[in-house]
């Protein structure tokens, strides 16, 4: 488990990464997905909008057409019912006038390119043309299908297209002249309309690439067509027209239907795009008179709804990038949040490991000592009970002896030496005492050096001196040396102190040292020139057994000691009364393997300072 | 009859003392300060007790009192120590020489006379160890 939720913490970087990925991918999937199901019937559903909206507009044109050709109508019925032409006037400077007026009206209303008035034998009597227009004055138009209509039948007529000379297709509307009265017909006013200026107010007739107009009259004429000016004139059913839509079976079915009043739509391809195309009726007074079509290059229509669905899907990628973006985000915090935490946790644990091991270090520090203070415990007990036997022993003995008078048994040479022996162990005794409670101080921090300015080669001396009786008591073979320094060594130190770490090494050497020598010497140091780091070693060199390696590198350790008769308290000792006066010590076995020596340094004072100090 | 003792310590005025002592009470006594030495010299069904320290240089107390078993397993051995450790430690030290031994057979350094010799004739007046 363990391993696993490292593995996880190691890795997290690249799961995050991944997460992020795979969030990403699977959105992006989803979305288009989603988007693919729905686009077909949102362009559908958009498609069917589209075509509704253009069948509404196609009739809305129809009837701006037909509400236009009312107004041309009744303008003309205006002029068939003004008091001249009642009066059976039909030229003159009155009738100039009053044209000229209705020219211009129904010029504002829509494009006519001629106006002009017939009299009941279809005579052209007045006309008003369009520069650029063919005149007729004069002209018998009784040829025209829709003059032969408006005189049988006396009703207003708009004409199917029919080609002037000039080769312009154009509508007419004729309105007979009746007299209010007599009811006898007159004549006609009518105007001429260019079919292709005329629609082209309407809707598009020149470009078949974006929704245009074609409007067709009751027999099949095209009057005007965006789809391609050639085709204006000529017949639908007619060849020119079929082979134009390669015969187009929806397309014709379409037309048929329009012509008989059916509106509709049809969506179709005849080679030149696909195409959406509404048709309506233009009626006036419910009769249809002209039919168009609006047609749309559906490319146009889906070209719209892919903007449509290109700005949706924009705004969907763009909701979903956000929330991919707050979500990699989020991630990120975490991921981060995670390594924060992780690195607090480790942190935590690494402290919480260091006060443990520190715990565990005092913990064993605390073993070490306990069990030091145990051996302590038995050397003490040891070495302290030792020397009493014989003080108890001897003095109970020499006791009994004097309470039972046994005179005989108590000679004065044993005497003496129970004496002796009760005074050299009470010694030892004594010297243990203090060695104990020296260590005591040293270890409970209440040893202080009472230090005084003294010369050093006196100290030594004195110490040589009281070994050299201890050796002659002892008849020892040892010989001991002291060679004085031809200088005067001024040390700050503590004179009982010294004496006592000098007094414990020689005691150590003499211990060890069975004959031969021990020498004493002092150098002073000078390798620096500055006289406040001048110091002097003391050495004690001796001819005995040397130290044993094993011992050697713990030798001024507490209780470490080869002799059966020591505590090994003596040379701690001296090295913390040497330590305290800021000086070393250190001990190695003779270069040529017999005895050892030990070394120790001392910071010296200066003569000059001794002066200035005294003065 | 008097009783043979042998003592053993490595510190001479103990050896000194102690021998003044049992001599002072009657009894026969040979002492060494080296445990080799005595090793060495040792007489065989002639001691009615042996006396040994224990901490010697050169030889323990208990190597010393197996080496003597050795050569004598029937002679009455006592030890005669002034440490500290006493029965748990000692015994776990013989114990590990395959050794059981009572407690009567310590003798703990410094001792009274009187004390002395009431644990030594109790010692030696028991039948078997």
């Amino acid at each position: 488990m363990i391993y696993d939720r490292d593995f996880f913490f190691k890795k997290r970087k690249e799961i995050g990464l991944i997460s992020v990925v795979v969030i990403i991918i699977s959105s992006f999937s989803l979305f288009f997905y989603q988007q693919n199901i729905t686009e077909q019937n949102v362009k559908n559903s958009i498609f069917a909008q589209y075509k509704d909206r253009q069948i509404e507009s196609t009739q809305a044109i129809s009837e701006h057409i037909s509400s236009d050709l009312k107004l041309l109508k009744s303008i003309l019925q205006g002029i068939t019912d003004s008091s001249i032409l009642q009066q059976g006037l039909l030229y003159g400077e009155r009738i100039d006038k009053m044209m000229r007026e209705k020219f211009s009206e129904v010029n504002n209303v829509t494009k006519v390119d001629t106006i002009f008035i017939a009299d009941k034998d279809d005579i052209v009597s007045y006309e008003i043309v369009s520069e650029g227009t063919r005149r007729f004055i004069n002209i018998d138009l009784s040829f025209r299908e829709y003059i032969q209509e408006t005189k049988n039948t006396i009703r207003s007529t708009f004409s199917d297209g029919f080609k002037g000379i000039d080769n312009i297709e154009r509508i007419a509307l004729a309105v007979p002249i009746v007299n209010s009265s007599s009811r006898e017909f007159m004549g006609i006013v009518g105007v001429k309309i260019p079919t292709e200026s005329f629609f082209s107010l309407y809707g598009n007739i020149q470009d078949s690439n974006s929704q245009f107009l074609v409007v067709i009259d009751k027999k099949g004429t095209l009057l005007a067509s965006g789809a391609d000016k050639s085709l204006v004139g000529k017949n639908f059913f007619g060849e020119f027209v079929q082979n134009f839509t390669n015969h187009n079976p929806i397309l014709m079915n379409l037309t048929q239907n329009l012509l008989q009043g059916i509106p509709g739509y049809a969506i179709y391809d005849y080679g030149r795009g696909e195409r959406l195309t509404t048709n309506v009726p233009v009626s006036i007074q419910g009769k249809p008179l002209y039919f168009i079509q609006i047609v749309t290059p559906t490319t146009t229509i889906y070209s719209e709804i892919n903007n449509v669905l290109f700005e949706e899907k924009l705004a969907m990628f763009s909701l979903i990038g956000g929330i991919i973006v707050a979500i990699t985000a989020l991630i990120v915090v975490l991921i981060k949040w995670n390594s924060i935490l992780n690195n607090e946790v480790k942190k935590r644990t690494k402290e919480l490991q260091e006060s443990n091991r520190e715990i565990a270090l005092a913990n064993e520090e605390l073993k070490v000592h306990d069990k030091m203070q145990k051996e302590f415990i038995n050397v003490a007990a040891h070495e302290l009970r030792t020397p009493i036997m014989p003080i108890i022993g001897l003095s109970e003995l020499l006791y009994n002896k004097v309470l039972n008078k046994n005179e005989n048994s108590l000679k004065q040479e044993t005497l003496k030496e129970y004496l002796q022996t009760i005074v050299r162990n009470a010694y030892r005794l004594q010297k243990l005492v203090e060695d104990i409670l020296d260590v005591t101080k040293i270890e409970s921090r209440i040893f202080k050096l009472n230090t005084e300015l003294f010369e050093l080669n006196e100290v030594i001396s004195n110490v040589v001196t009281d070994f050299e009786n201890i050796i002659k008591n002892k008849n020892s073979k040892v010989q001991i040396l002291c060679e004085p320094n031809r200088n005067k060594i001024f040390v700050n130190a503590d004179k009982t102190r010294l004496t006592q770490a000098i007094s414990n090494i020689l005691d150590n050497s003499l211990k060890f040292t069975q004959e031969g020598f021990i020498i004493i010497t002092t150098r002073i140091t000078n390798k620096e020139k500055d006289d406040k780091h001048n110091k002097v070693i003391v050495i004690i060199k001796d001819s005995g057994i040397g130290i044993d390696n094993e011992i050697l590198p713990r030798l001024f350790t507490k209780f470490v000691t080869k002799s059966n008769q020591g505590t090994g308290l003596g040379l701690f000792i001296v090295k913390k009364i040497i330590e305290a006066h800021g000086g070393k010590i250190w001990a190695e076995n003779n270069s040529n393997g017999i005895g050892s020596t030990f070394y120790f340094t001392l910071p010296i004072v200066k003569t000059s300072e001794i002066v200035v100090d005294r003065g | 009859m008097t009783k043979r003792i042998l003592l053993i310590d490595d510190e001479p005025d103990i050896t000194f003392t102690i021998k003044d002592i049992l001599e002072d009470n009657g009894f026969q006594v040979e002492s060494f300060n080296d445990p080799i030495l005595a090793l060495n010299y040792y007489k065989v069904s002639f001691y009615d007790l042996v006396i040994l320290d224990i901490k010697m240089p050169n030889m323990d107390g208990f190597e010393l009192y197996t080496k003597i078993r050795e050569k004598d397993p029937k002679v009455k051995i006592c030890f005669f120590t002034a440490t500290a450790m006493f029965t748990d430690e000692i015994k776990k030290a013989l114990l590990a020489l395959g050794k059981t031994i009572n407690e009567d057979y310590f003798i703990q350094k410094p001792i009274r006379i009187e004390v002395l010799i009431k644990k030594i004739t109790l010692i030696m007046n028991k039948n078997k160890e």
